[in-house]
Formats: C-alpha cells, structure tokens, sequence
C-alpha cells in the first residue's frame, strides 16, 4: 500500500478526533476523541518509519503511548475531581468562571 | 525490483487494508457519536484493534502489539473504570447551545485537513510518500530491534517518562480527592492517635492479665 | 561533538539534583508525618538553589550535543533554565504562606506532593530549554503540561480550580495532538527527528508541506506561551488555579515555550532558503503576535478579577515578545531572551502581591483592592511598580525590554523585512498605551478610591514580604543599569 492511503487515514482520525471535540459536551467523550487525535500522529509517524526504514518513529510512537496514556490518566483524575465537587462532567454546565 | 513491489502489494494487502481502515474509521466515528459512553468506550476499544492490524500491515510489530496492551488494554479499562463511577448518561448527544458556531469550526476544521491532504499528496515530496512501500529488513519494527533502539540511543527520555509516570500517578491520586475525603481521613487519624494514647500507660504496667487492662481501661 | 549516554550525565547535574529532590519528596509524601509541609518545602528550596548553582558552575562557552543528539548543552538552554529555576524558587516561597494551594492553615494537605510537582515541571523547563531533538521536545512539552494540568486542580472542592483542571487538560490535549501530528510531518520531511536535520531539510524540501507542519507545531507550543487562537484556557486557568500555581505557569511554562519556538523555528526558517524566505511563514507569525497583542489588552479592559485581568495582560504579553521572535536574528532574539528576564520579576511580582492580599483576607476583584494604598503600603507600591513595568514606563526594566523590542522589529523592517514589521511596531505602541488604561484602572482603585473608612495597615506575611521585594528591586534597577542582564542575554544568543 502507498504511504499515501495510509496518511489519508491518518487525516480521517485527525478530522474525527477534531470533531469529537468540538461537537461533545460530554467531558469524558472529548478525552476519548484527544486519544483519537494522537493516534491518527502515532500512524502517521509509523507509516513515514515504514518507507524511510528509519526505526525512529517507532520509537517516538512507543513514547506518544506512554505519554498519552499519562496524559489520560491525570484527565481522568481530574474528571472524578471534577464529578465529586460539581456533579457533572457536561463542559456547558462547568462555566462558572464567567468571561 | 519493480517486480517485486507489484509482487508485495497485490490484492489481498490491498482488501486487508480496506477492511482494517474502514473498521477504524466507523469505530472511530461511533466513538464520537454514541449517546451511551460504554458504547462509546467499547468503539474506541474496537477502533484500536483495527489501528493495531493496520500497525501490523506496517511492519510495526512491537508497536501494534503495545497498542493493543497500553492502549486498548490500559488506557481504555481506565475509562471503563471511569464511566463505571460517574455512571451517567449523556442527556443529549450534540449539544444545541452554540451549534451554528461549532458546526462552522468542524467546517473549517475539514476545510484545513482536506487542504493539508491535498498539500502532502500533491507537493513533490511525493515519490517519498506516494510510492509503494519498500520491502524492510526481517527485524525492521520488532521488539529487539525496536528495544535496542530506545535503550541505547533514546535512553534520556526513557528516563524521564519514567519520571514523569511516577510523578503523574502521585499527581492523579492528589487531583481526584475530595474536601470530604480529605475531613475523614483527618477524623480517622485522630481517633487513632486518640486511641493509642489511651492504651499506652497500660501497656506499660508490667504484664497484667487481659481482664484487669480491659478493666483499667474501661476506668479511664 | 555529539556524546554518547554515559559521558552526558556529566553535563546533567542540575538535572539529576532536581530527581534527587523529586525523588525524596515523593519518598517524604509517602512518610506522612505532621511536620512534612516545612520540611518539604525546604528540599524543595534547597533543590531549587542547588540546581541554580550546579548550573551556573558547570556552564561551559562550548555548545555541546548530548544523549547522541538528543539535548544540547548551551548558554541559550542556561538562560532558560536559571528563568525555569529562579521561578519555581520564589513560587515555593510564595506558596508557603497560600490559602489555596497548601493551605498553611491545616497541616494534613499535600505539600510534599505540591512540591514535588513544582520540581517535575521545573524539570521538564530544563528539558524544553535544551531540546535539540523534536523527541525530547515532546517529552518535555508533555511532561510540563501533565504537571500544570495536577497544579491547576490542586485546591479540593474548589469548583474554580476543578474546572480550570479540566478545562486545561481539553485545550491541552488537542494541542499536543494537533502538535504531534506537525512533528510527524516534519519527521517524514526529514526523515529525522533531529533539529538541525530538519533545519537542512527545510531548505530543500517542498515549501508547503514544511508551513503546514510548522503551522501545527505552532499549535502546539502557542498553546503554552497562550497566544492566539490558542489562548482560550489561560484566563480560566489562571483565575481558578492557586495563585502561587497562576504565578509559576505565567513564567515557565511560557520560558520553555519560547525556547522551544526559537530552536524550532529558528532551525525551520533561520537558514537561507528556509521557511522564511520561500512562504509567508513570517507574515503568519506577525499576525498571530498582533492578534494576541490586540486581543489580550481589548479583552482585559473590562475585567474585574485581577487574576483574570493579569492573565489577559500576560497574553498581550506573550504577544509582544513572539514579536521579538518574528523579528529573528540577533537582536530579536536578544530581545526575547531579555523581555522574558524581566517579564519574570514583573510577572512574580504581581502576583505575589495577589497572593498576599488574599492571605490577608482581601478579594480578587480590582474593587475590593480599594483603598489598599494604605491597607498594605508595601504590596500596593510593588503592584503598581510592576503594573507600569508591564506597560513599558521608564524607569522599569519594562521599559528597556519594550525598547529592545521594537528596536529589533525596526531593524528587521528596515533590513527587507518589508513595511509589515513597522506597522506591528506600532501598532505594539498603541497596545500598550491601551494597556494603560485598565493597569491604571487598579492603581486608582488601590490609591484613590478609598471606599472602606477604615484605613488601618493589615500585616504581610514576612515571606511575602521578602518575596515581594527581592522582585521589585531587580525590576527598577535593571530598569536604570541593564548591561550585566545585557551581557548574559549576548553570550546566550548565537550559541545554539
């Protein structure tokens, strides 16, 4: 397969991660559409690894892992923080701080 | 040479792809539009299998199999665990408020994405990212080689993610504690201290028997 | 001369003392003994100036490539690292006497972890200001974002700092995501992740492709230097978060964003035949700093929070100085390094003096700092010094920072940059006689309006009062004899 269909697809989650976080409210959704967006990078780094033969974007696609799944984690720490002092997780109704 | 990449991206990679691709992109969207945030979760699961087969169809072993254990394993239990406290169910699954302004920015969201599309597929860079993919070395994309590769020379930021997952586990528990929580643990360590100091003159005296320190303590 | 792993440590000390400290504050968390918060405080200031000194001492003129390429080892990362170490130093003294972040009030909260988290993204400054690899820049990013995500939510059940937690951590992720993907484009570009790989790279390959890439790196480090588009968290997560939280990340944060953006950019477009000449990758920036500028001073006339106030005036500020970077060689960069020297003092000051009115029992909100002239005399001269400093009045090194600013657009305008670099200057002057109304707007409020009848002076904790001055001297006297800081900003530039 050229590496081009493999970035199109790279594009195609990019967009949808996009997506996600700009139509969902709901706070744990948008975390889930973030996770998206870096994996649409993690291909696009293992497909240009693949026809440069250079295994250093797989190595920089290990750390996105590592650190994506850090990132996660302190987003959902801070989620339940969130839910024990408001109850919600609704981005909307989380607007207390007005502009 | 020629032959032999026509020979290597013939009909069954091709479908393969197609499938897998499209398995991703249909999980991926279910992920964003499910009311139900198990569902969602679980889309997102499947997403990232068929984001591993892809993994795989490009000589990335190691890191496909990762995705499926950190990823698909980790990350996403993490988020069951998560929907399973909050236990609640999206009201409406596209916000009404402000609609027309988000609507435009995923427009011009698409607009940016399909322009940058059509920038890397035009632009004469393409012999590097349009030709079919070469064939690699056996061990291109294995844990050994790949292991070799972050331990020799990406050692330095190993070491610092290592960090860095400590400091982030410490920095979750501190995050997700309530004030209530915070209040009990404080009462709890105060009754223990409270009750320690009332049973320590006693265990002091020279061995009495267990009736007379209960019966001790009982006076104090 | 690229060195391999184990030679490279050497070059790492205050680094490895930051870890130490790291380590024996997550070890004391772990002790959880009454006595902890002082005690963690101390390591923590002990690490701080130790790492201040390991670096001042084992600074070397010679540039030099550590971890096979990964870091450098240069004056230019000292720079930001004594920016990155000298904030976290007075933020830890600031946050020994905060209501909000480790309540002094109440024994049992978390301070060995609050300080440990201060000294993870002190760390992670270091890694961005030495990054001579798109890997470690990530890392770096990363890690430094993770932690002001933790620090921003700090304060349970507080509804404001939960949602500047979460709200920071959304912005936050798109960003790295958006940014990510640019690094990605760059890697297939140059097929490495290495900088000055990338630098030579962008010189042949296909212009477009390379402003794309840039473009979304750009995402990604605006995101932590808060300019626009990507500014929407910072009043949020400066008004919500503890203050001595809000003061740190409108210093470091920005420091190693900076740093980041003047090794990146400067590898991308420096050369000939890079970005710069071949797209209109400046034009892109100067309208991204003009934006910012405008829209971080517009938006900061009708606030009444001061938190929020000084977090939109610290975009506008963000603003002037990626003026500095647009501008480019070496005086824009010496301008940059300067301005963000001096930012430092302003920036700490100010809210320093935030976090001293709130310990006192006073408010947020600019009315309730009526009449705090002759409240608390000392915090209210130390705001005012650094309100004008943030305009750009003489005598404060505001002024010089600004001059050199401006001073460096000028030139490069008149060396082909083209009527745009005039025109943003000065528009940059307006923005910041604009900027006075709204900084002049607080000094009424704590001058002249006196509301409360009552005008008996409040103490101020001894700490902050310390703090508060050693931040207020170097901001009138680099105002008036500049050229030590001059000189250090020059021996810095050109050595990356």
């Amino acid at each position: 397969m050229p590496t081009l269909y493999y970035l199109y697809l790279s594009f195609a989650l990019f967009f949808i991660g996009t997506a996600g976080v700009l139509l969902r409210r709901n706070a744990l959704i948008v975390l889930m559409a973030i996770e998206l967006q870096l994996n649409a990078g993690n291909l696009a780094l293992l497909a240009f690894s693949r026809s440069l033969g250079d295994l250093k974007g797989h190595v920089f696609a290990f750390f996105v892992i590592a650190l994506a799944a850090a990132e996660a984690a302190v987003g959902l720490a801070i989620l339940v923080g969130m839910y024990r002092t408001r109850q919600t997780i609704n981005l909307d109704e989380v607007a207390t701080m007005k502009r | 040479m020629h032959q032999l990449h026509t020979q290597t991206v013939g009909l069954p990679a091709t479908i393969t792809f197609a499938i897998l691709a499209g398995l991703t992109v249909i999980g991926a969207l279910f992920t964003i539009t499910r009311r139900n945030p198990v569902v969602a979760v679980i889309s997102l699961v499947g997403t990232f299998f068929a984001l591993a087969g892809v993994y795989a169809s490009l000589s990335a072993h190691f890191l496909a199999i990762l995705q499926i254990l950190v990823y698909a394993g980790a990350i996403m239990v993490l988020f069951i665990f998560v929907v399973m406290i909050l236990n609640r169910d999206e009201i409406t699954r596209v916000a009404a408020r402000g609609m027309v302004r988000r609507g435009l920015g995923v427009v011009a969201a698409g607009y940016v994405v399909w322009l940058l599309a059509s920038v890397v597929a035009n632009s004469s860079a393409t012999p590097l990212l349009g030709g079919p993919l070469s064939e690699p070395g056996a061990d291109f994309g294995t844990v050994a080689s790949v292991g070799a590769s972050l331990f020799t020379d990406f050692m330095f930021p190993f070491e610092a993610v290592s960090l860095l997952l400590l400091v982030a586990v410490v920095g979750g528990l501190v995050v997700s504690r309530s004030e209530k929580q915070e209040d009990d643990a404080e009462e709890t360590a105060r009754r223990r201290a409270q009750v320690a100091t009332e049973i320590r003159p006693e265990s002091m005296v020279g061995g009495p028997t267990d009736a007379t320190a209960n019966h001790e303590a009982a006076h104090h | 001369m690229t060195l391999a792993n184990l030679p490279s440590f050497r070059h790492l000390v205050p680094e490895n003392i930051l870890v130490l400290g790291i380590l024996a504050l997550v070890g004391l968390s772990l002790a959880r003994r009454p006595a902890s918060r002082r005690l963690a405080g101390a390591i923590a200031f002990l690490a701080c100036l130790a790492a201040l000194a390991a670096t001042a001492l084992t600074a070397e003129s010679q540039p030099r490539v550590l971890f096979h390429g990964l870091l450098a080892r240069d004056l230019f990362g000292d720079f930001f690292k004594y920016l990155g170490l000298v904030t976290t130093a007075f933020v830890i003294l600031v946050a020994q006497r905060s209501r909000d972040a480790i309540d002094y009030r109440n024994e049992d909260r978390e301070a060995p972890e609050f300080y440990a988290l201060l000294l993870s993204a002190a760390l992670a400054v270091n890694l961005m200001a030495a990054a001579s690899d798109l890997l470690t820049a990530y890392v770096g990013l990363e890690l430094v974002s993770v932690m002001s995500y933790i620090l921003a939510g700090f304060t349970p059940g507080s509804r404001r700092s939960a949602e500047a937690a979460l709200k920071y951590v959304v912005y936050g992720g798109v960003a790295s995501g958006a940014m990510l993907y640019g690094m990605s484009l760059l890697y297939g570009l140059a097929a490495s992740t290495d900088l000055a790989t990338i630098g030579r790279a962008a010189a042949t390959a296909p212009a477009l492709p390379v402003l794309f890439a840039a473009v979304l790196c750009l995402a990604g480090f605006g995101f932590k230097i808060a300019v626009v588009p990507f500014h929407m968290w910072c009043p949020d997560v400066y008004e919500g978060a503890p203050t001595p939280v809000t003061a740190f990340l409108s210093v470091a944060p920005k420091a190693g964003g900076f740093a980041l953006l003047l090794r990146v950019f400067g590898q991308i477009s420096g050369h000939a035949q890079g970005l710069a000449d071949r797209s209109p990758w400046l034009l892109v920036l100067l309208v991204v700093a003009a934006t910012t500028m405008t829209w971080g001073n517009l938006a900061a006339l009708g606030q009444q929070n001061l938190k929020r106030l000084l977090a939109y005036s610290s975009i506008a500020q963000a603003g002037y100085v990626l003026l500095g970077v647009a501008a480019g060689g070496v005086a824009g960069q010496e301008a940059v390094l300067f301005y963000l020297a001096v930012y430092l003092f302003i920036s700490l000051a100010a809210f320093t003096a935030v976090a001293a009115v709130a310990d006192s029992g006073g408010g947020e909100s600019v009315a309730e700092y009526a009449g705090l002239g002759y409240r608390m005399p000392l915090v209210a001269f130390v705001l005012s010094v650094a309100l004008f400093a943030l305009t750009g009045l003489p005598p404060t090194a505001g002024f010089i920072g600004k001059y050199y600013l401006f001073a460096a657009l000028i030139e490069r305008g008149h060396n082909g940059g083209g009527a745009a670099f005039y025109i943003v200057a000065v528009a940059a002057v307006l923005n910041s006689v604009v900027s006075l109304y709204y900084y002049a707007r607080v000094l009424r409020a704590m001058y002249i309006d006196s509301a409360s009848a009552t005008h008996q002076t409040v103490a101020v904790a001894a700490v902050h009062r310390v703090v508060l001055v050693a931040l207020t001297v170097p901001t009138i006297l680099l105002g008036v004899y500049w050229s030590p800081l001059r000189d250090l900003v020059h021996a810095a530039v050109g050595t990356w």
